[in-house]
């Protein structure tokens, strides 16, 4: 499954970034990285972009791009 | 070569250590990328100068602050690196750490925010990552003033990290090999990895630099059979694990983040839309309510000195000639931007550096992301609308926090459909005569904030259609850290609003209002065949005013106007009053009937607001947006709001 199907409150694996180039690495440089742990806290009030809890700091990512990341439940 | 430089993640308290260390007072705020140009100055007692780097996550994802930090990392002369660390947040801060130290071993750590760490549960074993990197690390809190001399101390002190680490030995080889194709002086890890990266940007410096060709044949034929993304992939696991294992050893945490009560709040649909336009609301009731008496009051200190002024000439037998201009046409106006836009801007500035420091303003853009990206425009777009009720001009400075080329010019075009301080006392004003019969400040209010979620509407309409025209393209990757509230000072909020932008705002408004107010007095007091420059200008431009609900007298206002949209208004009435100087306004009802008598109906007024709306920026706003984004958008962002506001008011006029 991919990030955005997260529900709020769940926590996941970081798999695979499906991105490439400069995206991929400003992801990595906040923290989204293989085998790192992720959450989804809260969405904005259009449900679109979500917050997510990375390296205990809250960065918000829009749908389309969270779709990108592959995650899995630990 | 006294040089320092300071670096660090965005939000980690770099510029108020820079404050701290200098004395100055570069701004600082709650959110990412504050710092875009590089500040200087000199550290207080030293003979050392500290260069504020940009705030960034790293040196290798190629936007605009990265590539400045990593150039004058790489290339400039300095003495020490301060790498200032978020205590809450050190993990992440690692990474950029490491990549620092491939670049130069002349660091020093400093670990801020100390004070709030407790509050957070967290502890950090210090001597073991002074251990760890080989250099000196320091506890500091500019909110307690922990640790800051002890820093300028450190300067001085010769320690060298020792931090070493080997990548995978096939990037390691790779590493050896480039070495071996490249001249000596760019024989540095990070210039090496960044060539196995194909990271064009760092070949363009050094050709811009050293008129180097760095990709020679034989380092391009070389890097043929290197695949890019698995050597980045290599560098950023090899870092991640890195830090991460420091981290471990080092920092201990009691507490896990938590949502806080605030962001329960700004993630509510209903709530946080309720919050917002009680903010607006609010924050207009307030302006209003609380300008009134200053703004009285420096009108009536300007206008007894006026009289002295005006008797000192007469007494000395000044001629006509020379004090009237001056008096009656530059003082005047200055005078009258001063009462009638300086505590508006001082109050509007107070709260909305409030928003900043706090935290607020990133939440805004993330909750209204999907606006504009259906508007086709970036999250933070939100923010520069915001900062443009406050001053255009300011906000399309602040456009900048917009990495996107396109995005920033899609910002920058449709702000100056936000009405800035400037233009609030005429929609105040005309409110007050034309829709309240009172002076009821709840109402006025109420009428105003209709017109501002208006002129947001028109903006966002506006940007939809740039981004379907003459701007298309792709959107810019949104990304956006929300950083933790903050509790602030408000001595430092008063400080900052009061000082840093107000009144340099109001320096600049003076500056262009001094030869309006010339103009001014020229155009009224040269007569041509009986009547004034003014009467034949706006007879003039009087059958195309009617065409859009206006009047000659009302439009050459808004085209005299162009220096400052304070003085709009008091044009209006000269022109009415058939006067040869710049009026002081009296009081809404004798306005009233001056304007009534003059043919104004609810359309002129409807008209009057909504072209105050839409038509060009002030000088000052067209002249920051040249320097920031050239002539030819200078030019658009002149023409889009005018034929905006000249068409709606066109179809508007024919059903009304």
């Amino acid at each position: 499954m991919n990030l955005c199907d997260l529900k709020i409150n769940d926590s996941a694996i970081i798999k695979n970034i499906n991105l490439k180039g400069i995206k991929k690495r400003r992801l990595n440089d906040l923290g989204f990285i293989n085998g790192e742990e992720v959450e989804k806290v809260f969405t904005s009030i259009f449900k679109n972009p979500c917050c997510y809890k990375i390296k205990n700091t809250f960065i918000a990512l829009r749908n389309e791009d969270a779709c990108s990341i592959e995650v899995e439940y630990e | 070569m006294n040089n320092i430089l300071l670096c660090g993640n965005p939000n980690v308290g770099k510029s108020s250590i820079f404050n701290a260390l200098t004395g100055s007072n570069e701004h600082t705020g709650n959110w990412t990328g504050k710092t875009v140009e590089l500040a200087k100055s000199k550290i207080k007692g030293t003979k050392y100068t500290l260069i504020d780097l940009p705030g960034i996550y790293s040196l290798s994802s190629l936007s605009d602050e990265e590539i400045v930090a990593r150039d004058t990392l790489l290339f400039s002369e300095y003495q020490k690196i301060i790498y200032v660390i978020d205590s809450s947040n050190l993990e992440r801060n690692l990474n950029l750490l490491i990549q620092i130290l491939q670049i130069n071993p002349n660091v020093i750590i400093c670990l801020n925010m100390i004070d709030e760490m407790e509050d957070k549960g967290i502890c950090i074993d210090e001597e073991m990552l002074s251990d760890i990197f080989g250099v000196e690390v320091i506890k500091c809190s500019t909110k307690n003033n922990i640790g800051l001399d002890k820093l300028k101390n450190s300067l001085e002190s010769e320690l060298k990290s020792n931090f070493k680490f080997l990548y995978s030995l096939d990037l390691e080889n790779k590493i050896k090999d480039i070495y071996e194709l490249v001249d000596e002086k760019f024989q540095n890890k990070f210039i090496a990895l960044s060539l196995l990266e194909k990271n064009n940007s760092i070949v363009k410096t050094i050709k811009d630099k050293f008129n180097i060709d760095i990709v020679d044949k034989k380092i391009s034929n070389y890097l043929m059979n290197v695949n890019e993304e698995e050597i980045s992939n290599d560098i950023v696991t090899k870092i991640n694990s890195l830090s991460k294992e420091i981290n471990g050893r080092v920092f201990k945490r009691e507490k896990n983040k938590k949502i806080s009560f605030l962001d329960k709040l700004f993630t509510n649909k209903i709530t946080c839309i309720l919050l917002m336009l009680f903010i607006i609301f609010g924050i207009f009731l307030i302006t209003i309510v609380l300008a009134n008496y200053p703004s009285d009051l420096l009108s009536n200190i300007f206008v007894k000195i006026e009289n002295i002024l005006y008797n000192l000439c007469l007494n000395y037998n000044v001629p006509k000639i020379n004090y009237e201009p001056l008096l009656f046409g530059v003082y005047r106006v200055v005078t009258f931007i001063i009462s009638v836009m300086f505590p508006p801007l001082v109050i509007f500035f107070f709260l909305f550096t409030y928003a900043e420091e706090t935290g607020i303003l990133p939440r805004i853009a993330f909750n209204f992301d999907k606006v504009c990206n259906i508007a086709g425009c970036h999250g933070k777009q939100a923010l520069t609308v915001c900062s443009g009720f406050g001053c255009n001009a300011c906000a399309i400075v602040g456009c900048r926090i917009i990495d996107n080329k396109r995005d920033k010019l899609l910002a920058i075009l449709t702000n100056s459909f936000i009405p800035c301080n400037g233009r609030f006392p005429m929609l105040i004003a005309i409110i007050s005569m034309f829709f309240v019969n009172s002076s009821n400040k709840l109402l006025v209010s109420f009428y105003l904030t209709l017109f501002v979620l208006f002129a947001i509407l028109i903006s966002f309409l506006t940007s939809y259609i740039l981004s379907k025209t003459i701007l298309k393209g792709k959107n810019g990757f949104f990304v956006l850290e929300l950083p933790d509230y903050k509790k602030v000072k408000l001595s430092k909020i008063l400080k900052i609003s009061f000082i840093y932008k107000s009144l340099s705002i109001l320096k600049k408004a003076i500056l262009v209002s001094i030869p309006a107010g010339i103009v001014i007095y020229i155009i009224s007091n040269v007569f041509i065949g009986g009547s004034s420059l003014y009467v034949i200008l706006s007879n003039f431009l009087n059958p195309f005013a009617k065409l859009i609900g206006l009047d000659g007298v009302i439009l050459l206002s808004f085209i005299l106007g162009l220096p400052a949209n304070e003085i709009v208004l008091p044009l209006i009435i000269m022109g009415y009053l058939n006067s040869n100087n710049v009026p002081i306004l009296s009081d809404y009802t004798s306005m009233k009937g001056l304007l009534i008598q003059n043919g104004w109906t609810i359309t002129t007024a409807i008209s009057t607001i909504l072209f105050s709306i839409m038509h060009y920026p002030c000088a000052t706003t067209l002249s920051t947006i040249k320097s920031e984004v050239g002539y030819k958008w200078m030019i658009y962002s002149f023409i889009i709001p005018l034929i905006t506001g000249i068409v709606f008011l066109f179809i508007l006029n024919l059903f009304i």
